[in-house]
């Protein structure tokens, strides 16, 4: 429905988004995701209209929109500086976009009560946007892009200046009306919680170029490369540097500056005999899929020394060294080491990502549980 | 003092000092109210009447003799009228430069170049120009010509509007693009989201500019005394006719001069409030 | 390296009271955290400790020597701040030697300080290099070598790390952390998030309104949070709440919430007898504590109704509503449910903590872990 064909913007010598090639289908909820500078507000500035491209094409429901001002696209945009209208009521300012399609007073007010509600500032309606807090500002912009009907939303980090406590329900209050009107959104974060929890699907985004396009699952699970697996998941996706032998007919990764080694799996194999030896290896591990040891055994047989520990409370996360890399590894909220301890990880096929050269080759074949069980 | 503090010397010395300011920069003004209220006999005295009878003598003459009335007229039409052209014109014109960038700078700082030669400079060849435009029908129709109303509103504009762009010009530049980039999403057409968004949100700033034009052209002296005569001629220049070659005539010329300064002074405390808040407080984060 | 202790701190601006009387030891090495929202006297705190604002009443005491009127460089506190201003003309190393130099060391002890505070730090390779020519990472890296080359007694942080990216943050917290376990200074770090001071600290004091709330190690304040503002405050998600009404029926306890009767948790059993328990409770359970079932069963009893899923890729949380209330639930990932489905809860008796609902204060017992 909404298309983005080799789409390009220069700003002087910096290339803000290079040939970006991206669909998203009728109501879909698509996520851009990726760090500051990414190109992700300009992406979305380019579908609104607001910047012309220097290349490419933006097609909507087949139609080229190269000539087509931004008040014609029938597009609804939240800011990130929330671009609210000063001089106006919280109220005038949710009735604003209302007002351009020529609603009658009483369906605005319905409108305005309605979405006033769902944002929880129903009792600032009467004030002006200058004796508001952040968050209250947040909302106010927020709650304007969604009044109305539009055929495409988009939202560029339109809760990511709430608190934690509000940014949780919000982002549950966004994903349900979203769904309730059926909406085709295009949202922008840097958070990937926030891009997880709402998307359909999701795009990385670095240097103005897709990372890694699919649902939040496979990005999450099976990352395309190094950079979306470091990116995505908190605390991040630690990596080890590894060099692929085979001893004894045995595929094996001797992970660096250590003399120690794990199996590589058979598909490793199949991968060097056809590419050839990759100039790097690296093996990647998510903290939540390794265990750990005092002592070593048959499965725990990858030595690191302890850096520190951080409580969460509901977990701790350890921090550790093999060799001169660190890894991060959540423990149940009991267990813990003290600085300099050596420990033993279990890293092998059933739990490690693979990646050559930066692109992922493996990941770890996993059956998803359907359980309820609370963790 | 507030909560019932001890006066210290170092207040004292502040206090003083302020007071000594204020009558350094009051005095004057002082001086020419109380000389309008005082009869000719009682003006020029030494060592100088601090007391006396006021008498409205002086109004009496300005008004009915000098025909101030008239010049007031005069003024109050050629600095409203050009203040609102330029206000007009200069918000399209600072607008596009602001938005839009149009000639790159390179226009903007031309249009800013003619401000910066002073009148009597370009008076000639002006005095020539409204000459021969006065004496044809267009000029006529125009109210354009030497004592004609039309030529100093027509000058004042010129004269003002680039300062004026120049000023509104940053007005516009702080307001968001995005608050525009909304407005037009939202529906609205360029021109709509001009004056529904951009005008408002620049009041503050077309407040202050047309204060500066109409102070301007109120205070104007040179364009009003060499283009006009009698039937145009302004408050200033007919001021500056009670310096007769019978002497000056200094009650009344404190008494047109006290009515010349009043109107501004209230204007100026009227949109005080206006020039004083902040200008997008409130649209955008941080 | 000193022992801080505040006696009945109080601050005022005008009439605004920041800070109202709060007393506090901090041991000798210990790592510190002043934990709460904006405007809750953290930073005033801090600025009181360093010596940077007078103090309206009370003491401050380093080492039990009282140093109210004791001017701040001769209190031997160093200070971080949010942003470090690095003096841009200079290296890293003359930025480094800077106070050094103020304080007029030789130039041979001043060169071994500088490279050994630049070895513990990580930063002995960009020496030569000017600030504009560092990540902001290692800007920071820099700022803090830069606050610790005196040897303070006292090291303090103001929100050293927030402004940072997040994948920066987690790398700057695990650094901050070994750096306290190698020097052993005392630390006193301020941030507004929890995450951050639960990482980093032996000990989080909990401020809201100008007082603390409470003080205790993470997993104190994570597990029994002294009242409502301290539970809501900590985790992510945040704790539920649940506004029921205590019902005695003879020896036996049970909490109410508009006709869903739940048992009482174990932990509060004898303080049913001493009649200890108020009328009317908040009951709280944090979301990772918080079963989902999908029949009705002898554990699964409280009926809700699912509002929506968000999988989060490790973990899922789920949002329901049991009547008027909406809680949060983590799930394992994969947790599928349909919007308005009903589904049953069941929660960890033992992780239930009860609040009082006039005083919102927890009704005193010791929840085992």
């Amino acid at each position: 429905m909404l298309e983005l064909r080799s789409l390009t913007k220069k700003f002087d010598r910096t290339i803000a988004v290079n040939k970006l090639d991206l669909a998203c289908k009728q109501n879909e909820f698509l996520v851009i995701f990726g760090p500051a500078g990414a190109g992700k507000s300009t992406t979305l500035r380019l579908i609104a209209g607001i910047l012309e491209p220097d290349s490419g094409e933006v097609y909507f429901n087949g139609a080229n929109l190269k000539n087509v001002p931004p008040e014609r696209r029938n597009m609804s945009m939240a800011f990130e500086n929330y671009a609210l209208y000063s001089h106006l009521s919280v109220y005038e300012n949710l009735a604003f976009p209302l007002r351009a399609k020529k609603f009658n007073d009483q369906d605005i007010r319905t409108r305005v009560q309605e979405m006033a509600a769902i944002l929880q500032i129903s009792e600032l309606l009467e004030r002006r946007p200058g004796f508001l807090s952040g968050g209250q500002r947040q909302r106010v912009a927020l709650g304007r892009a969604l009044i109305r009907d539009a055929a495409v939303y988009l939202l560029d980090e339109p809760i990511s200046h709430l608190d934690a406590k509000l940014r949780n329900r919000m982002r549950g209050e966004l994903k349900a009306v979203c769904a309730h009107k059926e909406a085709t959104v295009v949202h922008v974060t840097h958070d990937y919680r926030e891009a997880m929890a709402l998307s359909d699907r999701m795009t990385v985004l670095n240097k103005g170029r897709i990372m890694q396009l699919g649902s939040p699952d496979d990005v999450f699970h099976r990352p395309a490369n190094e950079f979306v697996a470091g990116f995505v998941g908190d605390p991040p996706m630690s990596f080890v540097d590894a060099e692929y032998i085979e001893q004894n007919e045995k595929p094996q990764f001797r992970l660096a500056q250590k003399d120690m080694h794990i199996p590589a799996h058979a598909e490793i194999r199949a991968y060097v005999k056809e590419n050839g030896l990759p100039k790097s290896f690296k093996i990647g591990v998510r903290a939540k899929d390794i265990a750990i040891t005092s002592s070593q055994d048959d499965i725990h047989h990858v030595a690191a020394e302890v850096f520190v520990t951080e409580k969460m409370g509901y977990q701790n996360i350890l921090i550790a060294h093999i060799g001169q890399t660190q890894i991060r590894v959540i423990t149940p909220p009991k267990v813990a080491f003290n600085s300099q301890d050596t420990v033993w990880l279990n890293l092998d096929e059933s739990n490690v990502h693979v990646f050559a050269d930066g692109n992922a080759v493996l990941h770890p074949k996993r059956e998803i549980k359907l359980s309820t069980n609370s963790i | 003092m507030p909560n019932g503090k001890i006066f210290t010397m170092a207040d004292l010395v502040r206090y003083a000092l302020v007071i000594a300011l204020l009558i350094f920069f009051l005095f004057p003004i002082y001086w020419m109210i109380t000389t309008s209220f005082k009869a000719p006999g009682d003006i020029l005295t030494r060592p100088p009447k601090w007391i006396f009878t006021p008498t409205l003598e002086n109004y009496v003459y300005a008004f009915e003799e000098a025909n101030f009335g008239l010049f007031i007229k005069n003024t109050l039409i050629v600095s409203v009228v050009s203040t609102i052209f330029v206000i007009i014109l200069g918000a399209f014109g600072s607008y596009s430069f602001a938005r839009y960038n149009i000639g790159k700078g390179h226009l903007m700082f031309f249009i800013l170049t003619t401000r910066m030669m002073p009148i009597i400079a370009v008076i000639i060849p002006y005095f020539v120009i409204f000459k021969t435009i006065g004496r044809t029908t267009i000029g006529e129709l125009l109210w354009l010509g030497l004592d004609r109303q039309g030529t100093l509103v027509i000058c004042y504009t010129m004269f003002n509007l680039p300062f004026a762009i120049w000023l509104m010009h940053s007005f516009f530049q702080d307001i968001p693009k995005e608050l525009e980039d909304s407005a037009r999403l939202d529906g609205y057409s360029r021109f709509q989201v001009f004056r529904r968004v951009v005008l408002p949100l620049a009041a503050p700033g077309i407040a202050v500019t047309s204060i500066f034009c109409l102070l301007f052209s109120w205070n104007e002296f040179l364009f009003a005394f060499l283009l006009t005569r009698a039937d145009a001629r302004t408050i200033t220049v007919g001021v500056a006719g009670f310096w007769t070659q019978r002497g000056i005539l200094w009650g009344p010329l404190a008494a047109a001069a006290t009515v010349c300064v009043v109107p501004m002074l209230i204007f100026a405390l009227i949109l005080q409030r206006y020039i004083a808040r902040g200008l997008t407080f409130g649209a955008v984060r941080g | 390296m000193a022992s801080v202790k505040l006696e009945n701190l109080l601050k005022k601006y005008g009439d605004v009271e920041a800070v109202m009387g709060i007393n506090l030891g901090i041991a000798d090495g210990e790592f510190m955290a002043f934990l709460g929202p904006s405007g809750c006297g953290k930073s005033s705190t801090m600025r009181m400790i360093a010596g940077l604002e007078d103090i309206t009443a009370g003491s401050i005491y380093f080492d039990g020597k009282r140093v109210n009127e004791v001017r701040p460089r001769d209190r031997k506190v160093a200070m971080a701040f949010e942003t470090y201003a690095l003096y841009p003309t200079l290296s890293v190393y003359e930025n480094l030697a800077f106070p050094l130099r103020a304080a007029k060391w030789p130039q041979d002890q001043l060169d071994k300080r500088v490279r050994e505070i630049a070895e513990i730090m990580w930063i002995a390779e960009l020496l030569d290099r000017k600030p504009h020519e560092l990540s902001s990472g290692q800007q920071q890296s820099v700022g803090l070598a830069r606050a610790l080359t005196r040897e303070p007694a006292v090291f303090l942080l103001d929100e050293p790390i927030s402004h940072l990216d997040t994948r920066q943050r987690i790398r700057m917290r695990a650094y901050l952390k070994s750096l306290h376990i190698e020097l052993e200074y005392t630390m006193i770090y301020v941030t507004h998030d929890q995450e951050e001071a639960m990482a980093l600290a032996d000990r989080v004091a909990v401020m809201n309104l100008g007082l603390i709330n409470q003080v205790g190690t993470p997993d104190e304040i994570f597990n029994n949070p002294a009242d409502t503002f301290v539970a809501g405050f900590i985790g992510e998600p945040p704790m539920n709440f649940l506004n029921c009404e205590f019902v005695q029926e003879n020896d036996h306890g049970f909490l109410k919430y508009n006709g869903i009767m739940m048992d009482m948790p174990p932990q509060y059993q004898p303080l049913i007898q001493k009649a200890e328990i108020p009328k009317r409770v908040i009951l709280a359970v944090r979301p990772f504590y918080i079963d989902i079932g999908l029949e009705k069963s002898t554990r699964h009893t409280i009926p809700a109704e699912v509002f929506i899923v968000e999988s989060l890729g490790d973990i899922s949380i789920v949002s329901v509503d049991v009547l008027e209330t909406r809680l949060q639930i983590v799930t394992q990932p994969g947790f599928r449910a349909e919007a308005k489905q009903q589904i049953w809860l069941a929660f960890d008796p033992s992780r239930t903590v009860l609040f009082d609902a006039e005083t919102e204060k927890a009704v005193s017992v010791s929840v085992q872990d």
